[in-house]
């Protein structure tokens, strides 16, 4: 499939992305220039709490950003070697849905409400594989089967399945063109834990026999534990730490990261109080140029936190950190 | 530790154009004085209904409650006036907890107000102490909700609760809405406020992580009725019943090097409308016989305190 | 966090501190005042009164002693639109506060007490609701006879069931909601939790759509006056005059334009009013 792909780039590459957009009279400055690659076949756990740009961040690759609010977008986002940001509509219209899917969070508002589940599948297939009605039903059918939905629900309209069920429906559809990429934003926020296991079982499993490349967003770092190869650490429109899911589980680097780790209630020990992290997330219509946007809160804030902003430092080949602190290691 | 409340076979059943809604189906069990238990279940497993039966936000349908060893099932006005001001609720949403037109003070003196224990400077100076002890800071004081963020509010929901001084409160998901760290401050605050004044929770909760971290004992719910009873640490430590074992084992663990192997459950969730009888469970059970279909699964004590319904409980774990 | 000043969300107050900062609002606002003003003072501003006769100025089209010109038995046309002002708008003021406190009432007590009352209520409002509005208020009009106060009652009849239904919906979002389950667990009597709980977050969507009704309401009421039904002449309602114009529309459409001309302005004043009021109120466009 990527035959245009040259062996020195990889797969997704995004360079210092920043997108701003208008809410009333502020600026909102939702991503503050964010790089980042995905090698083909790998997952990218994008982590952080709400507001912090994760969700923009995907919506930039597929350029779905809703175009009147939006102020300012920046950056180099390079797909398979093909520059996203300025395709033309048409050019890209053929790559989402095909190339690139979406699975969005909350899968009641995802599905069309009077539409079949099997159409809505076959839908998609029709339309980027040029196959004919008939022939997309079956590819339909076989995607339901794949995702555990017996063949004979297929005529059944989203109303009459379960959160879990309507959530697979919609993994269905985003995996039925076999893209390269796959981006899950919070795919399994809305579910309970055990439909939670199954459904992230599933993508594990999809994942591995289609050889998607994806991109994890979420705010539980449980579920990156199990799903992810790289993390990507999200705070205030920037990434503070990035690194492998070992760099970043063993060896937390950025007293944010060490915070979200420590404001956890974890299973696995017994701690009488949790360290919140003190303080409250970043205003997102300040933009931080001069300063560290942690710096607030952070329990080891020094003066040049406040002063000069920090530049991402590799403390180890491939862990990277934006803070003052890391130099020292 | 003395009963706080007692908990007989209650039961609470809705009525709807389906059929009965089982939200709440013979529940039985009792919390002491200054413990902390949480109810554990996924959505739409009933727990919410039961929180609400207990402070009588909701009536029962059958069953009894007994609260200090009195019986508080049937309440007449007088009554229920005198035991809401013993039982309040901490919600989930603090988006749509806080009445949108009125400002974090009117929010907290509003009870106090209603109570009449206090009048003029005194009731403000009541309310500036409460929100002073949930942490809201004095600038936030004359502002509307929506003009706050989720802990904040969250803040607020709590000061209301705790304003006149219960005995008992039903935190029902107060930090499934925020933010880790957010979460964290939470759950910091309930504890201390629990030391503070000797507070009772009924926690409920669909977070286990949570619930270990907060609770001295846990119910675990599926679909209206108990499935397994035990105090926290056994629990965590040993898991006799089917369904707790997956639930358990589907909690997403940091922990990158030891990933436990989920067990996975076949199927969802069935419905609560007019259940079949028999262990509800049954159906995405991977032990499930014949006799399982079979009315009637009591909850069995299995260890010291530790209760299952599970009529296989023994040759699944080979006791 | 927005630093905008700590009003009650949905409050009349501040819906006003928005308004005055919406430019077409504001126009709107500027006509509808100024309008009125002029309404009231045209006896002394104007050399003419509004039923005195110039039989020599008959169909006089517009001119510098005459600007809107005159009309059949030679009135002066501008000083019968200004001086119609006050009863079009009133009209529309009225009916709607009268259809709109009746409609808020009984959809008030549909949506709290539920089951029996709420189907009762809500069926013979159906009843009203079958027929088309503006029929249901000539029917009304044609029963009650012509005159101010009765076009009132028929213009504002029209308007209960649109507002009740609004406002049972309102209701039964609002009882719904986790502060309402929050009063009652704080020890809060029924009244309470109604009065200031219930109906102050019920009615705030409602200014909305009240405020688009007065347009409605006025021109209902102008129709009603074009067909005869409302207010009568001599007494220059806008749709009465446009009622008499007709007949000379091709030889002196002057006399049909300025009429329709202020009932436009008029409805697009409210709209424009209305429109504000929306943005202020919608959750969407605020943090």
């Amino acid at each position: 499939m990527s035959e245009h792909a040259t062996p020195k780039e990889a797969f997704l590459d995004i360079r210092d992305l920043k997108v701003e957009y208008k809410l009333g009279k502020d600026t909102i400055y939702a991503v503050n220039g964010v790089s980042f690659q995905v090698e083909k076949g790998t997952t990218l756990g994008l982590v952080g709490e709400t507001g912090a740009g994760k969700t923009t961040i995907a919506k930039a690759i597929l350029r779905i950003l809703p175009d009147h609010s939006l102020k300012m977008m920046d950056g180099v986002v390079k797909f398979d070697g093909e520059d996203i940001l300025n395709m033309p509509d048409e050019q890209l219209r053929r790559i989402r849905g095909r190339r690139i899917s979406m699975i969005f969070q909350d899968p009641m508002t995802a599905l069309n409400p009077v539409m079949p589940v099997v159409d809505q599948i076959a839908e998609g297939i029709a339309l980027h594989q040029n196959k004919s009605k008939q022939d997309a039903r079956i590819a339909a059918i076989k995607m339901l089967e794949m995702v555990g939905i017996s063949s004979d629900r297929a005529g059944e309209y989203p109303h009459q399945f379960s959160g879990g069920m309507k959530q697979r429906v919609v993994i269905a559809i985003a995996l039925a063109c076999n893209p390269d990429l796959l981006i899950a934003d919070e795919p399994t926020t809305a579910l309970d834990v055990t439909i939670q296991a199954q459904v992230l079982e599933l993508i594990g499993n999809l994942r591995d026999e289609l050889g998607t490349s994806m991109i994890l967003i979420t705010h539980d770092l449980g579920v990156v534990a199990g799903t992810c190869d790289n993390v990507a650490v999200v705070y205030a429109g920037e990434i503070i730490e990035y690194g492998t899911k070992e760099d970043i589980f063993d060896h937390p680097t950025h007293p944010y990261t060490i915070g979200l780790f420590g404001a956890l209630p974890d299973l696995s020990k017994d701690v009488k109080r949790l360290s919140p992290i003190a303080g409250l997330p970043p205003d997102p219509s300040v933009e931080y140029t001069g300063s560290c946007p942690f710096a607030p809160r952070c329990p080891k804030a020094t003066e040049a936190c406040t002063k000069e902003k920090p530049v991402d430092i590799e403390i180890t080949p491939g862990h990277l950190v934006r803070c003052h602190l890391a130099k020292e290691k | 530790m003395a009963a706080l409340l007692e908990v007989e076979h209650l039961k609470k059943y809705f009525p709807t154009g389906r059929g009965t809604v089982h939200a709440v189906d013979d529940v039985s069990f009792t919390i002491n004085e200054g413990e902390t238990m949480g109810l554990v279940g996924e959505s739409g497993c009933g727990k919410s209904t039961l929180g609400r039966t207990c402070i009588h936000l909701l009536e029962s349908t059958e069953g009894k409650l007994l609260f200090q060893g009195e019986d508080v099932t049937h309440l007449n006005k007088k009554q229920l006036a005198e035991f809401r001001k013993k039982v309040q609720i901490i919600f989930q949403d603090p988006f749509s907890s806080l009445n949108p037109r009125m400002t974090i003070r009117d929010t907290v003196i509003e009870p106090l107000m209603l109570s009449r224990q206090f009048e003029g400077a005194q009731l403000e100076k009541e309310a500036e102490n409460l929100m002073d002890l949930v942490g809201i800071e004095r600038r936030f004081y004359n502002s509307y909700p929506h003009e706050l963020d989720g802990g904040r509010r969250q803040r607020a929901g709590v000061a209301r609760a705790i304003s006149l001084k219960p005995k008992f409160v039903v935190c029902d998901e107060p930090v499934s809405a925020l933010d880790v760290s957010i979460q964290a401050q939470i759950l910091n605050l309930l504890m201390d406020l629990q030391d503070e004044f000797h507070l009772t929770y009924m926690f409920v909760t669909h977070d286990l992580s949570v619930v270990r971290h907060i609770s001295s004992k846990i119910c675990v719910m599926y679909l209206g009725q108990m499935v397994e009873v035990a105090p926290t640490k056994e629990l965590f430590d040993k898991q006799y019943h089917p369904y707790t074992k997956a639930l358990l084992s589907a909690i997403p663990s940091i922990d990158i090097h030891h990933q436990q192997k989920r067990i996975m459950l076949k199927g969802e969730i069935t419905s609560p409308i007019n259940p079949k009888p028999g262990c509800r469970f049954a159906p995405r059970c991977l032990y499930a016989t014949d006799e399982c279909r079979k009315p009637d699964q009591p909850l069995v004590e299995v260890g010291p305190d530790h209760f299952v319904s599970c009529c296989r409980v023994k040759e699944i774990n080979n006791l | 966090m927005k630093s905008r000043a700590s009003d009650k969300p949905g409050s009349l107050a501040y819906v006003g501190k928005y308004l005055l900062h919406s430019p077409s609002a504001m126009v709107g606002l500027c006509f509808l005042v100024g309008i009125m003003i002029l309404s009231f003072l045209t006896p002394f501003i104007f050399k003419y009164g509004f039923r005195e006769l110039n039989i020599r100025a008959q169909y006089s089209t517009p001119t510098l002693e005459h600007p809107f010109g005159c009309d059949e038995v030679g009135r002066d046309i501008m000083v019968r639109v200004l001086y119609g002002a006050k009863y079009t708008i009133s009209i529309g003021i009225f009916a709607t506060a009268g259809g709109g406190l009746m409609g808020v009432i009984l959809g008030a007590i549909a949506g709290y007490r539920g089951g029996l009352v709420d189907s009762f209520i809500m069926r013979f409002l159906d009843v009203f609701q079958s027929f088309p509005a503006i029929l249901l208020a000539i029917a009304i009009a044609a029963v009650l006879g012509p005159g101010y106060w009765k076009v009132i009652l028929a213009c504002g009849i029209t308007g209960i069931p649109g507002y009740a239904r609004m406002m049972r919906a309102n209701i039964l979002t609002v009882r719904g909601s986790e502060y309402i389950e929050a009063a009652k667990s704080i020890g809060c009597k029924e009244s309470r939790v109604v009065v200031k709980h219930v109906i102050p977050n019920a009615f705030s969507p409602m200014i909305v759509s009240l405020a688009m009704g007065v347009a409605n309401a006025g021109l209902a009421a102008s129709s009603l006056s074009f067909l005869g039904f409302g207010v009568v002449p001599p007494t220059p309602e806008w749709g009465s005059m446009l009622s008499t114009a007709r007949t000379y529309i091709l030889e002196h459409p002057h006399m049909v334009i300025f009429p329709g001309l202020f009932i436009m302005l008029t409805v697009l004043s409210f709209n424009l009013v209305g429109d504000a009021i929306r943005d202020a109120l919608d959750p969407k466009l605020r943090d």
